[in-house]
């Protein structure tokens, strides 16, 4: 039987009849609606968004959004900054560059700006006015963000690797900060050794994480090892480098096991926890456990990472900011750039990041936060060799695969586990190396 | 020659007229057409989001892409540098390990659960809601509560196997190469067990109660019964969602992400977190593509086992 709708008694529509007329209905009001809802043609919107990693000092935030807020309404713009965990920001990059849309300004990790330097827009003009008024810029700057004679990225700020301690576990084997700051990697071992018998060890991760990279390499360096030369040839099979993985077998057995499989996090609670005496850290560590009254925070104290044979050096994570091709608005977001880079503002940044942003140039790094705060003394002007994951060799693809496949980290892995001799976890590292370098 | 066609032939653009009208005359109507503009929109969904990506990831496989690079065809370069890796190598050697152990638990112990649940009876409506929760709430909410019960310092596994004596020392459940690939197949097992435990147990439901009651008589033991009549009854059930579970198990992504991020020693790896890793990470999209890709026959032998499972389960019914 056929389904009738009536209206007062009387057929009006079958139900298939219905259904047909709805169907187109709803049809000519979508197509209706997306004309209607097109912005009109010729009046692109002056609007920027930004993307922006969800800072490990949590008060960075809400400033940095007040800085973009405050821009806007001068500008007469709109603008937005959207914060994405760490680990999330690769991907994000991948997905925009690839489908050419996103946000208008990208916050460019370590080789981004290399990565991603065909799909960037030279950004000269920026670099050299923030150069010209804060200048001059850190040989890292230009080692990351000037390719090819020009500026895929503006350099922003970075971050880097001292050793986070707690002074009462020092204090407990008769060693002040100072002691600690002084003492090269045998004297290190010494003490290590008897922090360990007290049941508050020294660690640092060993694993597929981050942290690792930048624990490792500057033991690395500081031993006269190498991954790549400045040319991108594999050097890492070299004396200097058995000498590095010897001394991280004896400083492994003096570690907690679990270094082994360590997130970036695990070091944080490692010393939070009040068990850790000692591990290479940004001073994350110290900032949330002042910004939330935990009693550690007094204790915590930053010292540089042990001299070496070879020197002393601290590893950086770095961030740059970049503007897509894509941009429908590349002049506002320049704007946008030299607001954040002006000394003002890049002061509130650093007070806001609790001294955790470091500049890249050389006025900004003149700011009365550092020298105020004791606790960062060893901090920031940074006095060791600074570099990044892939120093010295070329910024690019082929280092960017050696960091995120944790070569280095597993090279040490494999030999202080035994599942390889010394000899052979170079020599799986050397060719491992040598795929990634060889693209 | 001037006459188009030879004597008898349909001339080209006649027959063009005749196909079109064929075609015309031919074409779906009412029910018919109504069915095909239905089907259109799922056909849609397919070939975006299933045929388009595939096709993609295969091209790119077969190129040097990296993001924000158009990248060169280079054949079966990506293919033949994989297998030189090192890590790829270990990751198949995970993946076949992490699927093979996982699911074979989940299907022993689903079993098991099933058949206690059938015992239970209507009185474990509240027991079997309770038992579909891992599978239910989101995996990453869980895996992330795992992750925080397997930490070096507060592990509550820990602490417990420490009350208990069991452990002094507690056991490096991330940390070590052995004790982590525990931890990564036990939070599958949790997760995955409840779905083999329901259609397990809706399986074992559909078996008429007269065959146990005639074997009762004839003085089966209850294993017997287990063995000869649930077993065999339950094996279109069982193939099909052991089927089922080696796609999802070695496609895994999530639990390893959050739990390990495929170390330590890359002893985790499965291809869709080195894929990942290589693909985004690092930037060489054609490489994560070509990892991804190894998931594909799997899947495929899989999907057509599934297929035709399902297909005879059609012809019985």
């Amino acid at each position: 039987m056929e389904n009738v709708v009536k209206i007062d008694g009387e057929r009006v529509l079958t139900r298939r009849e219905f259904l047909k007329a709805a169907g187109r209905a709803g049809a000519a009001a979508i197509v209706g609606y997306s004309f209607l809802a097109k912005p009109a043609s010729g009046s692109p919107t002056r609007s920027i968004s930004m993307i922006h990693w969800s800072h490990f000092v949590p008060a960075y935030n809400p400033e940095l959004e007040r800085q973009v807020t405050e821009w806007s309404a001068r500008r007469g713009a709109t603008a937005r900054v959207d914060f994405v965990a760490y680990r999330d920001i690769p991907a994000k990059l991948a997905a925009e560059a690839e489908s050419r849309t996103g946000h208008d300004v990208v916050q460019l990790r370590v080789f981004d700006a290399a990565l991603y330097r065909q799909h960037l827009v030279p950004l000269d003009d920026v670099a050299q006015e923030v150069e010209r008024e804060s200048g001059p810029w850190l040989p890292l700057a230009r080692y990351l963000g000037f390719l090819d004679g020009r500026w895929y990225g503006v350099p922003w700020y970075y971050w880097s690797f001292p050793a986070t301690i707690n002074t009462e576990h020092w204090g407990a084997i008769g060693m002040g900060a100072a002691n600690v700051a002084a003492l090269d990697w045998n004297a290190f071992l010494e003490a290590a050794e008897r922090l360990y018998r007290r049941g508050t060890p020294v660690g640092m991760a060993i694993s597929q994480t981050f942290d690792a990279n930048d624990a490792l390499y500057p033991l690395l360096w500081s031993f006269g090892g190498r991954t790549v030369d400045e040319k991108g040839n594999v050097v890492i099979d070299s004396a200097e480098t058995a000498a590095a993985i010897e001394y991280a077998k004896r400083l492994f057995r003096l570690m907690p096991r679990d270094v082994l499989g360590w997130d970036d996090a695990a070091n944080n609670r490692f010393i939070l926890a009040g068990v850790g005496s000692w591990t290479p850290n940004a001073p994350s560590i110290w900032a949330v456990a002042k910004l939330q009254n935990l009693p550690i925070a007094g204790k915590i104290d930053h010292v540089p990472m042990p001299r070496g044979p070879k020197g002393r050096f601290r590893s950086a994570s770095t961030l740059a900011l970049g503007v897509w091709k894509f941009s429908r608005n590349v002049e506002l977001a320049k704007d946008l750039i030299r607001h954040l880079l002006s000394p003002a503002n890049y002061a509130r940044q650093v007070e806001a990041s609790m001294g955790y942003n470091q500049p890249f140039l050389r006025k900004l790094g003149q700011h009365a936060y550092w020298r105020n705060e004791p606790v960062l003394r060893f901090y920031e002007p940074v006095r060791e060799q600074l570099a990044v994951p892939g120093w010295p060799g070329p910024a690019g693809e082929g280092a960017q695969l050696v960091y995120t496949a944790f070569i280095v980290p597993l090279m040490f892995a494999k030999a202080v586990t035994g599942e390889m001799s010394t000899a052979e976890a170079i020599r799986w590292a050397a060719r491992e190396l040598q795929a990634r370098y060889r693209r | 020659m001037g006459r188009s066609g030879a004597p008898g032939s349909v001339p080209a653009v006649e027959t063009t007229q005749i196909s079109v009208r064929w075609w015309w005359q031919k074409r779906p109507r009412g029910e018919r057409r109504l069915a095909l503009v239905m089907v259109c929109p799922l056909v849609g969904i397919l070939l975006g989001l299933v045929a388009y990506p595939l096709v993609s990831a295969l091209y790119m496989s077969l190129t040097d892409k990296t993001i924000g690079s158009p990248g060169a065809y280079v054949g079966l370069s990506n293919f033949l540098q994989l297998a030189e890796d090192s890590i790829f190598r270990q990751t198949v050697g995970n993946a076949i390990l992490y699927t093979v152990v996982a699911v074979m638990i989940k299907a022993i112990a689903g079993i098991g659960l099933a058949v206690a649940l059938a015992r239970i009876g209507e009185r474990g409506a509240t027991v079997r809601a309770l038992i579909l929760l891992p599978w239910v709430i989101p995996i990453s909410i869980t895996a992330l509560a795992w992750w925080w019960m397997f930490d070096p310092m507060f592990s509550v596994i820990n602490r417990g196997l420490r009350a208990l004596g069991v452990a002094p020392s507690g056991v490096p459940w991330l940390g070590d190469p052995f004790w982590a690939r525990v931890a990564v197949i036990l939070v599958n097992v949790w997760r995955g067990l409840p779905f083999f435990a329901t259609v397990f147990l809706a399986g074992l439901l559909s078996i008429p109660r007269e065959l146990y009651e005639a074997a009762e008589t004839d003085g089966a033991r209850s294993l017997d019964s287990f063995v000869r009549i649930t077993l065999p009854l339950l094996r279109p059930v069982l193939s099909l969602v052991l089927l089922y579970s080696v796609v999802m198990t070695v496609a895994d992504f999530e639990i390893i992400y959050i739990l390990t991020r495929g170390g330590p020693l890359n002893r985790t790896h499965l291809f869709a977190t080195y894929a990942f890793q290589v693909g985004l990470e690092g930037t060489v999209i054609s490489k994560g593509a070509a990892i991804s890709l190894f998931i594909f026959p799997v899947l495929a032998i899989a999907s057509y086992f599934t297929l035709r499972i399902i297909r005879r389960g059609e012809e019985y019914a």
